[in-house]
This record gives structure tokens, sequence and C-alpha cells, in this order.
């Protein structure tokens, strides 16, 4: 397909370096095609990899926003979500990654990558056939089963697609299995890319959404919300699923009347029939990320000057009475207009459920399938 | 090995380890640097352990120097650039159980500018390169009056770690440093986290119904506040009594939370 992404996209990136074993890809030939010549470079491994260390330092992570590397991915694609390993502690909805790259070319301010990644670059995995394979062993073996599976972990789903176009073969395979569920996770407004290969109902197109005055204040480099959800009614015009995360919400003093605008909003342009699913986070990030963030953002963040504490599932969080209070606030004024939105929340505890929305998620019939326990990847 | 004098060598790795060396030993050299035994006479005696491979130079000095703190680091990162011997840094750290990298590097340089005797209280209480990264956000003048300030106030690890970073947000959050120095820890939590504190204080006014017997106490523990609840039952009768006594405590907790 013939698709040219913005050139200020191409313009963001200082450096392209193409691993030598990655060249004849797919991907790596279209980065030939894409870039300036005096952008890209080859190489035999991987820059700035000399000194293996911890966690990146501030000025590490931000040139690792601005270097790209094509490389094959080595290890398993396909992974149960990072909340399954805390089962123990929080409610888990099945939900699985499929990793095509790391990093991302936005900047929110409480970002886990900053406490997650330390590799000192953005990487795009050229080897999307070995994930593709990976996929369909397991396709093969759970067909009837309804297995989720995300691409947003540890890179922005769409952000970077019109590069890569990923989400074109992607769409084309989950075709096949119309049990699984494929989902693109993002906070760009980019989807042009695949809206001729609609309907495609197993694809749901999700977006992270936050009150336009968090966006501007916290997730920098992002799309405004009316261009997100513009994308999203395009997405569903065209026959793709379309779903929104709310997550994470942020604490600041004029919460309750922006999450209630951002709702309204919602209502507004979408039934609760077009939306496949509405996930609510609030603010939470490891511990060990705080210090990068202040030196990143500084202290006039909503993000750094949270009010933070350890948690069961040793994140930082909100005070627990707190975090109900927003819960029950933005989940109640959905179901107030309809009790037909499927609202569920995202890596929370037993108990905050039951305090802010009544009732464990197997108890709530709209979303017992998402909790249903799959067979272990 | 073989015996020579101080004069000989001209590197001299004294980067003042907390540790003095032992009088009864002689200075030790290897690679032609004195690496240990460093306020000694011209004349004083050196083992010189000769050519030394890199790595059997590494495990030497940590052998003579183990569990190097982080301002120990610090002086001996400056004293091995003084030398023209700024090479052998990442060996050391590593051997010394430190992780290389730009974040240990800025928190060396920063050590640099701190009083020594305030080097020794870091020293003394064993500070991580995780405690002591908050000190990066303010200016070197203002760390080392945060790090007096710990000093003063006779804190434990924990709790010089907790006013470290409490000061150094409150800093960023443009309160004055000459205010806060001197304040309670507590009192630093409640300027930090307003919200919470103003919602555990109205859990500490509640006027709930305790029976006389059982002590409680309003607790945050982590993400929650409650009630820390201690009581001494000497039967099973005077347990379920306390136990109903409990539930009427729970109902006016109930209610005076549908209040709010």
């Amino acid at each position: 397909m013939e698709f040219q992404p913005r050139s200020s996209l191409i313009a963001s990136f200082d450096r392209v370096y193409i691993d030598e074993v990655a060249r004849d890809s797919e991907v790596a030939q279209r980065v030939l095609d894409l870039f300036p010549k005096e952008k890209i470079e080859f190489v035999s491994q991987e820059p700035w990899s000399e000194a293996k260390r911890g966690y990146l330092s501030a000025s590490e992570f931000e040139r690792s926003k601005k270097n790209l590397f094509i490389t094959p991915f080595k290890g398993q694609f396909f992974k149960r979500c990072p909340g399954s390993s805390q089962s123990k502690v929080l409610n888990c909805c099945n939900y699985h990654v499929l990793n095509l790259g790391s990093q991302c070319n936005m900047n929110c301010s409480y970002c886990y990558l900053q406490s997650y990644l330390n590799s000192p670059i953005m990487k795009i995995f050229s080897n999307l056939n070995s994930a593709i394979d990976e996929l369909r062993e397991m396709t093969n073996l759970h067909a009837h089963l309804p297995f989720r599976v995300g691409t947003g972990e540890v890179i922005d789903s769409l952000s970077l697609d019109e590069i890569t176009l990923y989400s074109r073969k992607l769409i084309s395979f989950f075709r096949e299995f119309p049990k699984w569920t494929l989902e693109f996770k993002t906070k760009s407004d980019r989807v042009d890319q695949f809206l001729d290969l609609g309907p495609s109902p197993n694809t749901v197109v999700s977006w992270s959404l936050n009150c336009e005055e968090m966006i501007t204040a916290e997730e920098h480099g992002t799309a405004s919300l009316e261009n997100r959800l513009l994308a999203a009614e395009k997405c569903l015009k065209a026959g793709f699923s379309v779903a929104f995360h709310i997550d994470p919400m942020i604490w600041h003093p004029e919460w309750k009347a922006n999450y209630a605008k951002l709702v309204d909003t919602i209502q507004a342009r979408f039934r609760p029939d077009d939306i496949n699913v509405i996930s609510l986070g609030t603010l939470r990030f490891q511990p060990e990320q705080r210090h990068l963030m202040k030196q990143r953002f500084g202290m006039s963040s909503h993000v750094t000057r949270a009010e933070m504490f350890p948690s069961e599932s040793d994140k930082l969080r909100y005070d627990a009475s707190l975090r109900h209070e927003m819960f029950r606030f933005v989940y109640n004024k959905f179901k107030s207009q309809s009790e037909n939105w499927r609202i569920f929340l995202c890596m929370e505890t037993p108990e905050t459920w039951v305090t802010a929305l009544d009732a464990q998620p197997s108890k709530k019939e709209e979303l017992r399938e998402l909790f249903r326990p799959l067979p272990k990847v | 090995m073989q015996l020579k004098i101080v004069s000989d060598f001209n590197r001299i790795l004294d980067f003042q380890p907390c540790r003095p060396w032992p009088k009864s030993l002689p200075s030790i050299a290897a690679n032609g640097i004195l690496i240990a035994g460093f306020q000694r006479l011209p004349s004083d005696t050196v083992l010189d352990h000769g050519k030394l491979s890199s790595d059997l130079f590494t495990a030497l000095f940590h052998e003579l120097h183990s569990n190097l703190t982080l301002p120990e680091m610090s002086r001996l990162s400056e004293t091995l650039k003084k030398n023209n011997l700024i090479q052998l840094k990442d060996d050391f750290l590593k051997i010394s159980g430190f992780q290389p990298g730009p974040n240990l590097n800025s928190i060396l340089e920063s050590l640099r500018d701190v009083p020594l005797e305030l080097q020794h209280w870091l020293s003394e209480k064993k500070m991580g390169p995780q405690e002591i990264l908050p000190l990066l956000n303010v200016t070197p003048s203002q760390a080392a009056q945060i790090l007096s300030a710990c000093r003063a106030h006779r804190d434990s690890r924990n709790e010089a770690s907790q006013r470290m970073e409490l000061i150094s947000d409150l800093t960023l959050m443009k309160y004055e440093l000459t205010d806060i120095l001197t304040q309670t820890l507590a009192t630093l939590k409640s300027l930090r986290y307003p919200i919470t504190s103003s919602r555990d204080n109205s859990l500490k006014a509640k006027e709930l119904p305790w029976p006389a017997k059982l002590r409680a106490q309003p607790k945050r523990q982590g993400d929650h506040s409650g009630f820390d609840i201690h009581f001494f039952a000497n039967s099973p009768l005077e347990l379920n009594k306390l136990s109903d006594q409990l539930k009427k405590v729970a109902d006016a907790w109930n209610s005076s939370l549908d209040q709010v």
C-alpha cells in the first residue's frame, strides 16, 4: 500500500539505525524509502548498548525517543499482560500483549516506560512474521477461546504505524480467528493507514482518553481529545470496534468538572453499543520512576506533585478512598445516562471493585466474559 | 612482591577512606600506584605487588577497601581523575556493588561538593544511590543544608531518606528552604501531602464509641488509612461483648461516612 507518513513524524527522529540482519525486512525497506539517507545508518549492534546499565538517566531517556532502531526481536512476542503476574492482589482481565517494538515517540509525564525500559533507543522489531507465527501457534490451539491481544504495552500501537504499516498484516491475520480480538491502543489519531481494511469487528481500536486539561498538561506530543474522538468516529464508520481507556485519571482541583465534561463529550458522540468497553484507571507508577519524572517534568506537573502512597501491588497510588471516589464518580456518571456502558477497572484490587462499583467483575453480567480465566500461555 | 618506600610513588590514590589503614601494616602499592596506607612519611615502607593485570589490580583494591560507601566512591572518583586513572572507575564501582551509569555519575559528582563531615555522616548511615537521588533536584548548597538538617535531627537512615525527599520536593514546590529545614517529618508530610493529611485528620477527629477496654489509633498504611486496634480479652464472653461493641463502632463510622 502506498501510504505516506506525516513529514513531522519523519522529522521527529534524529537518526534511524538499521540492524544489518534486518536489512532485507519489509520495515527496513520502507524506512529506506521514507527517511532521508543522511539519517540512516546500518549497524551490527544496538547503539549505546556497550554499557549495560539499570535505569536510564533523564538525558538518555530523552535521546531514546529521538533515535530509532530497526532490529529483530529474539524473545517471545506473545505474553500475558503484566497485571496477570499480580493476580493475587489485582483482578485480571485476561489481556495478552504482543510487543512489536519498545519506547514511544510521545511524552506523557506519567509514562511507565520511565521505569520499565533499560534500552537506550526506541525499537521497531523487524520480524513481524515471527510474531505472527507465534500467534498462529496459539490460535491453532485455542481458536475457540476469546483471547484479547493488545499491541500497545511498551509502544503506542499506532503512532509509528504509518512507518511500519504493521496494523494491516495483523488485522488481516485476526480476521481468520473471529473469537480472538486484536486491540490497538493509542493516544494518536493515526488510523487512515488501515481504514480501507474494514469492516473488521474483532479489531478494537482503542484510545487512552483523558480530560482535555490533563492531555494539555501531562500528555505531551499526543493527539488532542477532539482528534482522538474524530479518529474513533472514523474507525466506527469503517466497521472497526472502538474502546476507550480513561486511564490514568489524574487528580487536580477541578477533576470532577473536567472528567464530567469528558464523560458528557463521549456520551454526546457515542452510544453505549458503539463502544466495546471502557476501562478506568487512576494514576499509578513504580516508585523508582518518581525521581526521573521530577528531573524531566519538575514539580509543576499534577503527576509529580501527586500525593502517592505504596500500594499492595508495590506501585505508588492515590489514597484508596480518593481512588474509590474518582472511580465511583466517573462510573456513576456513565451509568446514570445508560446502564449499557460496559465499564471495568484496570489493574485494581478486589477491594476497590467492591467499594467503588459495589461488586467484583465476575458478578457483573456485562464483564463476566472479560474476566473468565483462560489457559495460561 | 618487593619492599619500597612511599617516596618511590608519585601516584597516590588517597581518597580519604573512612576506615584508617592499620598503623602496624605497611602501605600497599601495585602498578606503580600507592593504593592503601596513605598518610605515611616519605621514608615509610611500602609492599609493592609490582605489575598486575587490570582484574587482579581491581580485586586487590577491593580486598583492601571492601564495602566502600557512596561518599568514599565519590572521593575515589575524584582521585582517579586527578591521577589520570579514570578508566578504572567503572571497574571499582562494579566490584564495590554499584551500577555504573549516568545517574550514579551525577550522584558521585554532587557528593563531591558536600562538606567532608556530612560525607562522613552519609557514610555512617550507609545511604544508597536511590536515597540520595532526590538531592540531584536541588542546588549543591541546598543539598548540603538538607543533609545538615538530617544530621541535626539525628535521623535514622530511613528518616533521613524521607526527609531528603520531602524537603527536595517542597523546595521544588517553591517552599522556602529555611522555613522547612527545622520542621518535623510529620509537618513535612502534611505540607507535601495536604489533601491526604486533611483526610487523615478527619479520621482522627471522628468521635466513635470505642469500648473502654480497647485502644484505637488512627493510622496510615500505604495507600489506606484506618484504625490500628488493640484489645485484650480474657474470656470468650468478653470477646463476644467487645465484638458487639465493635459493631456499634462500625455503624457509627459508616453513618459518619454517609454524612460526607
